[in-house]
């Protein structure tokens, strides 16, 4: 077990490595969800907002945020055509294994530093801040765990163009719905025994996602 | 009595398009003849 | 691809054509919102339906193709994908103008219709995704991939959210046949029509599907 998740850390690392040195993609990203919040806090800022409609414009700059980091997953591979080396250092599973931890951590980041944004520019709803939250974390799994195999489908695609939001929208929208029932929950007095529901359908979905990831990334990485 | 009309208009339509989809059908199997003979 | 045979396709055009007829004519039970349109349920039901059953082809022929890489199995799941596509629409478009008359307006953002949507927008992808691959055999491949990676997905769409989520369809918890009743006091005349109407439009599909296989192996071929 050890030697299999060895190359799994060691490539999430190299993918943390590339990140940085080039730092102009871990600014954008950052720039990226400080002016979609500032355009939110520009258009409706005055107003306070209730619970529904602060999580929904919460949980839509996220996406966007999310669309545009997590896009760029195999990016670095067809760019500078160093795919065959990982071919040659990893197993498939491995390196999707590896894509997948960085998305997850990357999507993490981006809600947390969201949610600082969000609680700092405008008045937050009164919610249940530990179920928020691990909903929050639930939701960026999902969302990671959905969108890496994508992400390898598109990279291999000739015109690139929209195709990875066209390709991951309808597939988060069960997701959305999912996580929109979650925050409205949270704002009730006692969730606890109302979130089961919505927690069983994010696990499924992540469950399922994985599985068939791993699965159909052998086909299409070769 | 409306409804006698309306029965009628959707049978029309549908076998209009059936025997729309017997010609599209005729018309498919004859290509592929051709594409047979002049392959042979 | 094999073309069907004459005796089936008037097999179907008689059946649907009488399913039309009796559909209309025949008695209905009175049920107060839906009154004389929930004849309907002999058309926007078994529409749905039917694409659900040319999707598992699509589904099938994708999951051959990465086994053999035959690209005949990936016009047949391209053909049987736009298939259930029209039989979408068709839904849609028979459910929005049934919603108008029962619920008031074409679009209720109902989960159900969200959802279906969704489902149509997956397929769209689909679409979109193998105009942008120039490459035959990787068309082939990076559409077959998606599609059983949404194919996998789609329980959350059709079946699983819309049981969790209010809304106006039947099934829909909180609903206890107020909005829908129509399958609560279901009868035995109105099962068997049902049914029967579910065959027709299948058969319809699949008439649909072999034409337009054998005319993209044609368009191949020249």
């Amino acid at each position: 077990m050890k030697s299999f998740f060895n190359p799994v850390w060691i490539l999430t690392e190299k993918e943390f490595r590339v990140e940085f040195r080039s730092r102009v993609a871990i600014n954008g990203l950052l720039m990226f969800v400080l002016v979609s919040v500032a355009l939110i806090a520009f258009s409706v800022g005055y107003v306070k907002l209730s619970p529904p409609v602060f999580f929904g414009l919460m949980w839509l700059s996220l996406f966007f945020s999310a669309m545009y980091g997590l896009s760029r997953t195999f990016v670095a591979e067809t760019d500078q055509g160093t795919a065959d080396f990982l071919r040659q250092l990893a197993k498939p599973s491995q390196i999707f294994l590896a894509k997948f931890l960085f998305n997850f951590l990357l999507s993490n980041g981006i809600i947390l530093v969201l949610t600082l944004v969000f609680v700092f520019f405008f008045d937050p709803p009164g919610v249940n801040w530990f179920f928020l939250i691990s909903g929050f974390f639930l939701g960026a799994t999902a969302l990671a765990s959905c969108t890496t195999f994508l992400a390898s489908l598109v990279a291999q695609a000739d015109s690139k163009g929209a195709l990875f939001p066209v390709l991951s929208f309808p597939l988060i929208i069960p997701l959305i719905m999912t996580l929109v029932s979650w925050t409205h929950k949270c704002t009730l007095e006692n969730p606890g025994g109302l979130l089961w529901e919505p927690f069983s359908v994010l696990i499924a979905y992540i469950g399922i996602t994985l599985t068939a990831s791993l699965i159909l990334f052998d086909f299409i990485w070769d | 009595m409306e409804i006698y009309l309306v029965a009628g208009i959707l049978g029309i339509i549908w076998a209009s398009l059936f025997f729309y989809l017997k010609r599209l059908e005729a018309r498919v199997s004859e290509l592929e003849n051709e594409g047979k003979e002049s392959h042979e | 691809m094999k073309p069907v045979s004459s005796a089936f396709q008037w097999f179907t055009g008689i059946w649907i054509f009488l399913i039309v007829i009796s559909g209309m004519l025949l008695p209905i039970p009175y049920i107060p919102i839906l009154k004389e349109t929930a004849r309907n349920i002999y058309f926007h039901v078994p529409q749905s339906f039917a694409m659900v059953f040319i999707l598992c082809f699509s589904f099938w022929n994708s999951f051959q193709y990465l086994r053999k890489r035959d690209l005949r199995f990936d016009m047949k799941a391209e053909s049987a994908a736009s298939v259930g596509m029209l039989f979408g629409i068709t839904t849609i478009v028979t459910g929005a103008v049934w919603a108008d008359y029962t619920w008031g307006v074409f679009w209720n953002w109902d989960p159900k219709q969200t959802l279906f949507l969704g489902l149509l927008f997956v397929y769209g992808a689909y679409f979109v995704l193998r105009l942008s691959v120039d490459d035959p055999q990787k068309r082939a491949l990076l559409g077959a991939a998606y599609n059983l990676f949404a194919f996998v997905m789609m329980p959350f769409l059709v079946f699983i959210l819309p049981r969790l989520l209010p809304g106006l369809h039947p099934g829909a918890p909180e609903d206890g046949g107020a909005n829908n009743p129509v399958f609560t006091g279901i009868n035995l005349l109105i099962r068997v029509m049902l049914y029967s109407s579910v065959l027709g439009f299948c058969m319809l599909a699949y008439w649909l599907y072999t034409i337009r296989t054998r005319l993209l192996i044609l368009k191949s071929k020249f």
